[in-house]
């Protein structure tokens, strides 16, 4: 079974509509617990897409995260 | 493999920093059970809302009330100004929002404080998702903590008195309050004489091999039994690690400090291991780096 891509961060990001940490929409964290392995599998597939089109900007939350 | 549940059921799988969240439909009413921790309230309430599909979330129950089971409590509440509920045992200790109690100072945890509606006690029946569940008293990791128990579907929503590797932390024993390893034992023998084909836990996947979680839960807390330093090492790496991803980074010089500023570890090691300040950090340091629970990169200590 494929395991959740959460990493604990679990913040939605306003302007692209994705979670900060884990790249997914909220519709896809509300249906994660109900999808099989194909399901899981197609999600982790945009999931590494978004995350290296939005490399750049992930770096910038990261350290934006440092200040708190 | 897919995990049937009933569609009245829908499991908000969340992670470490926030136990998961149950959501259960009836008609146009719905009730959810534990709400996160704090600093994802945010989402939680984002997650809720669109699964809710405009129905009404009129109750929120909790299964015990660590900051990572309650930390969604007010937020909810504010939102879809529902019910909430909590377990009989901790009515004082929220009511006074008792933070020693509550756990939240010993182990520099947050939360946000709320005031539940009503109370729940074990063997009560509560109606969710048009079932029946009962709540058990699952004493052991929190003494006040209850589980609820579906008979009809053989599902068990366990909070964490059982995980699939595991159980939460015994607090209780090493905090010198209560018997926690005894009532543990007698938790996960009265769950495991119980008819269940699925156990919802606070934390990780819905899972169905309930037999080995059953075993490895045993053999674990049997190994705690014959060596309590064992237990005192695992709880004082699970608390750094749970205040490491809440704080995500940190410069590695400022590790130290970061450890001494937790009071449950500092007053477990003086309790069970004695280890001297520099061995006490080198040593978290080092199990927590290798099993991948931090990294280092360029000069920073990184939860992953
Ligand atoms: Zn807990």
């Amino acid at each position: 079974m494929i395991t959740s891509p959460c990493i604990n961060i679990c913040k939605m990001d306003a302007s692209s509509g994705l979670c900060q940490g884990c790249f997914r929409t909220i519709d896809e964290i509300t249906v994660w617990s109900r999808l099989d392995d194909a399901g899981r599998q197609h999600i982790l597939a945009d999931v590494a897409r978004r995350r290296g089109e939005q490399a750049p900007q992930e770096n910038n939350l990261r350290s934006n995260g440092n200040a708190k | 493999m897919s995990l049937d549940l009933p569609a009245s059921m829908l499991v908000l799988e969340r992670g470490w920093l926030s136990a998961n969240n149950i959501l259960f439909f009836d008609g146009d009413k719905a009730t959810l059970v534990d709400s996160g921790y704090v600093t994802h309230a945010e989402q939680t309430v984002e997650l809720v809302h669109n699964a809710l599909a405009g129905r009404q979330l009129n109750r929120l129950l909790n299964t015990h009330s660590h900051s990572d089971h309650i930390g969604g409590n007010a937020a909810l509440k504010e939102a879809f100004d529902c019910e909430i509920i909590v377990p009989a045992g901790l009515h004082a200790v929220i009511a006074e929002w008792d933070k020693d109690a509550l756990l939240l100072s010993p182990l520099g945890q947050q939360s946000a404080r709320f005031q539940h509606d009503r109370l729940i006690s074990a063997n009560d029946e509560v109606e969710m998702g048009g079932l029946n569940w009962q709540a058990l008293a699952v004493p052991g990791h929190d003494m006040e903590a209850l589980a609820y128990y579906n008979p009809e579907k053989r599902i068990l929503i366990s909070g964490d008195a059982l995980w699939e590797n595991g159980f939460g932390v015994i607090f209780p024993e090493l905090l010198g309050e209560a018997d926690g390893l005894t009532s543990t034992q007698e938790t996960l023998e009265m769950l495991s004489r119980l008819p269940i084909d699925m156990v919802i836990p606070g934390h990780g996947r819905p899972f169905s091999t309930v037999d080995a979680a059953f075993d490895r839960a045993f053999r674990r807390l049997s190994n705690f039994r014959n060596n309590i330093e064992q237990l005192a090492w695992h709880a004082i790496k699970v608390i750094v690690s749970f205040a490491m991803i809440e704080r995500q980074r940190l410069p590695q010089d400022d590790f130290p400090a970061f450890v001494f500023s937790l009071p449950f570890a500092m007053d477990v090691n003086a309790r069970f291991l004695n280890l001297s300040r520099e061995a006490l950090v080198s040593g978290v340091e080092r199990q927590l780096l290798l099993v991948n629970a931090l990294r280092r990169e360029n000069g920073f200590l990184v939860a992953a």
